[in-house]
């Protein structure tokens, strides 16, 4: 079953994804319970089992499901604000936790330095969190934090 | 030429004074529970020092007092809430969709009851969220995703037309364009006239014609307007009842309503209309029109 840009996975595929995932966060995460697919630019998106029955042929589909995250070269995997929150939970590794100023200063999009870095290697993606709040993943370097929050999700300076 | 405040009276009492009052300054607020549950969105609200109130015909919606704009919040663009007026949260509670649906949401953004529906069914079955352009397409996608929606299928096809591609559903969500008259936004009713509000009682004709094909024999069917105009809510039911055999069922619902009109500007509409609801408007909520038909 597939779209004009989004190719539904083989259950091999599937396990290549968790397998980056566990690779990066530490986190046994399933993918069993989701219909996964790729889309344009290595992007990858998960939807209820139920999508993956439905004959989408009739259809012009726009997308389908969630945008868990972007595959990107060296067995590295840049997770959405959803797709941290699902793994986040797991994440044992290249996980970064925040104060309250740097928590709002990130969501609003200058790059910040962590209070915290759990197992974390430069130059690799880390789950972001505040508290009990994943708030996304972002590049970490020797630096700090450089910041990826998409425009739309990020809070405005003035407010 | 504009429209006549006058005609509204007619529906509402006190109409025109209900419009110098502004919206109450609180925040309608739907917590997401697909990403927090209720408990914690109340332990939110407290520890910011908010103060709220329980929207009474839904349990995840609260009225929230607070200077913050909440929409810029953290909270809200993590997506554990959705900012959307309590009339609003009425259709898909009508709608009452099942984990197990195939359900289509013709002109579904810009999200808020798609992702409300999506809660309903704890992100299983299918969705259908429909609409017409790239742009509308783009604030629909960035809020099933803000809201961990798993269970959507955006699609861009014309509404009216919808019907031609050949697929059936066992619920239908048809929230159609309309003249926003029921937000009580004195700019709205300047730039309304019955000549333009004609041209969308067309449109929402040719709308429910299109659902009302795409509809399973015995399937439910849940139109809403927020508009006040008899034109666009009653003729187009009275319009579905007399050419699509489609039936009006009764809403069992306890809200701050009076019941459709079956006679307006000279016009008799079916008698079984007095089963739609007409969502009063006040500071606390948008005017809004809501029936349920049956195939």
């Amino acid at each position: 079953m597939q779209t004009k840009e989004m190719i539904f996975l083989t259950r091999d595929e599937v396990k290549e994804i968790e397998r980056v995932v566990e690779k990066n966060y530490g986190a046994k995460f399933s993918l069993k319970e989701f219909a996964v697919a790729k889309g344009k630019e290595e992007k990858i998106w998960i939807s209820s089992k139920e999508i993956f029955d439905f004959n989408l042929s009739k259809l012009n589909v726009n997308s389908f499901g969630l945008n868990f995250g972007k595959l990107k070269r060296n067995d590295k995997i840049h997770l959405t604000i959803e797709g941290s929150q699902m793994v986040g939970k797991l994440a044992t590794k290249n996980l970064v936790v925040l104060d309250e100023e740097n928590a709002i200063k990130f969501m609003q999009g200058p790059d910040v330095k962590p209070k915290e870095e759990v197992n974390c290697e430069y130059h690799n993606f880390v789950i972001v969190k505040y508290k009990d709040k994943i708030l996304g993943s972002s590049l970490l370097t020797e630096q700090g934090l450089k910041n990826m929050t998409p425009k739309s999700r990020r809070i405005p300076l003035i407010l | 030429m504009v429209v006549d405040l006058e005609r509204y009276e007619k529906i509402y009492k006190n109409f025109k004074e209900t419009l110098k009052q502004p919206f109450l300054p609180i925040w309608h607020v739907r917590v997401n529970t697909l990403k927090i549950s209720l408990k914690e969105a109340i332990k939110f609200f407290e520890e910011k020092g908010y103060e709220y109130e329980r929207i009474p015909w839904i349990e995840e919606g609260f009225w929230v007092k607070t200077e913050e704009n909440l929409a810029k919040s953290l909270e809200h663009m993590l997506g554990y809430f959705f900012i959307q007026n309590a009339s609003s949260m009425i259709p898909p509670l009508i709608l009452g969709p099942k984990k197990e649906d195939l359900i289509l949401d013709l002109c579904a953004a810009p999200g808020a009851k798609t992702t409300q529906i999506a809660t309903m069914m704890e992100n299983k079955g299918v969705i259908i969220a429909n609409d017409i352009t790239y742009k509308r397409l783009k604030v629909l996608r960035g809020n099933l995703q803000r809201c961990g929606v798993l269970n959507a299928i955006i699609t861009k096809h014309f509404g009216e037309r919808f019907w031609k591609l050949g697929l059936k559903f066992d619920k239908i969500l048809l929230d159609v364009p309309c003249s926003g008259t029921g937000q009580l936004k004195e700019r709205i009713f300047q730039q309304t006239s019955l000549t333009s509000i004609k041209a969308l009682s067309n449109l929402q004709k040719r709308l429910i014609f299109s659902a009302s094909k795409c509809l399973e024999e015995n399937g439910i069917l849940v139109y809403s307007t927020c508009s006040i105009e008899p034109i666009e809510n009653e003729e187009v039911i009275d319009f579905a009842v007399k050419n699509l055999g489609l039936k009006i069922e009764e809403i069992e619902l306890d809200l701050p309503s009076i019941p459709g009109l079956i006679e307006f500007d000279g016009k008799k509409y079916d008698e079984s209309l007095t089963k739609a609801l007409r969502i009063i408007p006040s500071q606390k909520t948008e005017g809004f029109f809501i029936c349920k038909l049956r195939k």
